[in-house]
């Protein structure tokens, strides 16, 4: 079992997973509440990466984050080669999950509930705060969890712009590449084991998450 | 201590036809009684801030609600939103916050106020729901929960009280009784409430005064039996045979 994958892999995906709250939820508001301009293209762009090559993800983060981007130019941080990097393409792959899930319980909490707490003295943000986004909890963690699960499986655009170095960029799905490589299969298995296991559960829990509630009683007394 | 005035005065353009409502409206109920689609719930929706008018004017005394300044670009208009109206609207389906209990339900305006706790319960007994105060909406009878509604749009002391078709789903025994809790409150509280509803016999429960609404505008204001002189008569006063026709086959 390849130790420093694992630990690795956890904080990429736990960072990546932060990232996609914070975005997806905006994302997410946005999308459900809101008539943006534009607002077919910006869908599909962050729906790109369901279907690019991760190839092609890797390389548009390359372009991104390395020399010559806002990020080196302005903020003189370069990412390229590090576990960040590898956060942010988790993340990046992750988002359209999170963003589609997170987009529909939103629109699905009724507007007569957010209009009567703009009657009780609410602002916009004290409503998604304490009407909104309680009622669409369920499919916000729902798409916290396959959109973290998604950034735990990245491996191609890692790939590009983390590299594979093993104990700082070499995340587990990488570490399964280089085991098979090597022929050190045992390794391998154990890794797969371990993977297979986590998205399994991860799965199953957003299942749960989607299962509609129990019925809800109703006293007919008065 | 004067009597506070709401005067409504505005204009909108609808798909179907354009809503113009000219009302003035005391410490009372006003009944807005009409077919479905006649423009009720978007005038009070107009008077909660939740949609906006074309033009016109809406105040209480003197704090202006909505004033559109006429000219077509709306830069001077001024509307102030729904949040800072404080105006008490009960909607037709409870819109109870299904998360939150009883007693959350009724101190959600009351946020990080003092003594918001002993408040909200001090509502709830006044509404006969002491005992229901940390049961959820859906633990609740239809009657339970508007009566969790009301307290709650009271719980922000408001002048005006909006309600749309609010005990319509209830059945007629159940209905009286929050009827006449309605007129106690509303005596007590010297309250203006704009009440909404297609019933002609719940228009004669409550209403001090009685606003006949159709295809946007009013039709006819008045008290009650002014407008209506013979409510219960097979032959009653002209216009009165074909609105209730409809508001029957409207009602759920």
């Amino acid at each position: 079992m390849n130790w420093s994958a694992l630990l690795l892999s956890l904080q990429v995906t736990v960072v990546a997973t932060i990232i996609l709250f914070l975005i997806g939820l905006v994302l997410g508001v946005l999308l459900a509440r809101y008539r943006l301009p534009g607002q077919i293209i910006i869908e599909t762009i962050i729906f790109l990466p369901l279907v690019l090559p991760p190839s092609v993800i890797g390389y548009f983060l390359l372009l991104a984050l390395g020399r010559g981007s806002p990020v080196v130019e302005w903020f003189h941080v370069s990412l390229l080669f590090t576990w960040q990097a590898a956060a942010i393409a988790s993340a990046v792959v992750g988002l359209p999950l999170m963003v589609q899930s997170a987009r529909a319980a939103i629109a699905n909490v009724d507007h007569v509930l957010e209009n009567a707490a703009r009657t009780l003295g609410s602002s916009e943000l004290q409503i998604l705060w304490r009407v909104t986004l309680p009622l669409a909890r369920r499919g916000v963690i729902a798409g916290l969890i396959l959109g973290g699960a998604r950034a735990l499986g990245e491996f191609g655009a890692t790939l590009m712009v983390a590299g594979n170095i093993p104990g700082r960029t070499q995340t587990l799905p990488l570490a399964i590449y280089d085991a098979v490589q090597a022929r050190r299969y045992e390794q391998a298995q154990m890794m797969v084991i371990v993977m297979t296991a986590i998205a399994f559960v991860g799965l199953w829990c957003v299942r749960q998450l989607e299962r509609p509630l129990p019925k809800r009683r109703r006293r007919s007394v008065e | 201590m004067k009597p506070v005035r709401l005067k409504v005065n505005i204009e909108k353009r609808l798909a179907n036809f354009n809503l113009s409502v000219q009302i003035e409206v005391g410490a009372e109920i006003l009944v807005l009684f009409g077919p479905s689609g006649a423009g009720k719930t978007q005038t009070l929706n107009a008077i909660a801030g939740l949609t906006t008018p074309d033009a016109g004017e809406i105040t209480l005394d003197g704090t202006v609600f909505f004033r559109s300044s006429g000219a077509p670009n709306k830069a001077s208009t001024v509307n102030l939103p729904a949040r800072k109206r404080r105006v008490g609207y009960v909607f037709q389906q409870y819109a109870l916050f299904p998360h939150l209990s009883a007693l959350e339900n009724v101190a959600y305006a009351l946020w990080r106020q003092p003594h918001a706790q002993q408040r909200a319960k001090a509502l709830l007994e006044r509404m006969r729901l002491a005992e229901l105060a940390h049961r959820y909406p859906h633990e609740l009878s239809g009657g339970q929960q508007q009566r969790v509604a009301i307290a709650r749009a009271l719980a922000m002391e408001p002048h005006v009280l909006l309600m749309d078709e609010p005990f319509s789903a209830l059945d007629s025994e159940i209905r009286g009784r929050l009827h006449q809790d309605l007129m106690k409150l509303q005596a007590e509280a010297e309250l203006i409430v704009i009440y909404v509803t297609h019933s002609l016999e719940d228009a004669f429960t409550v209403g001090h005064r009685l606003a006949v609404v159709r295809n946007g505008t009013i039709e006819r204001i008045g008290e009650p039996r002014d407008v209506y002189p013979h409510p219960t008569n097979a032959a009653p006063a002209e216009g009165v045979c074909d609105t209730l026709t409809l508001a029957s086959t409207q009602s759920r």
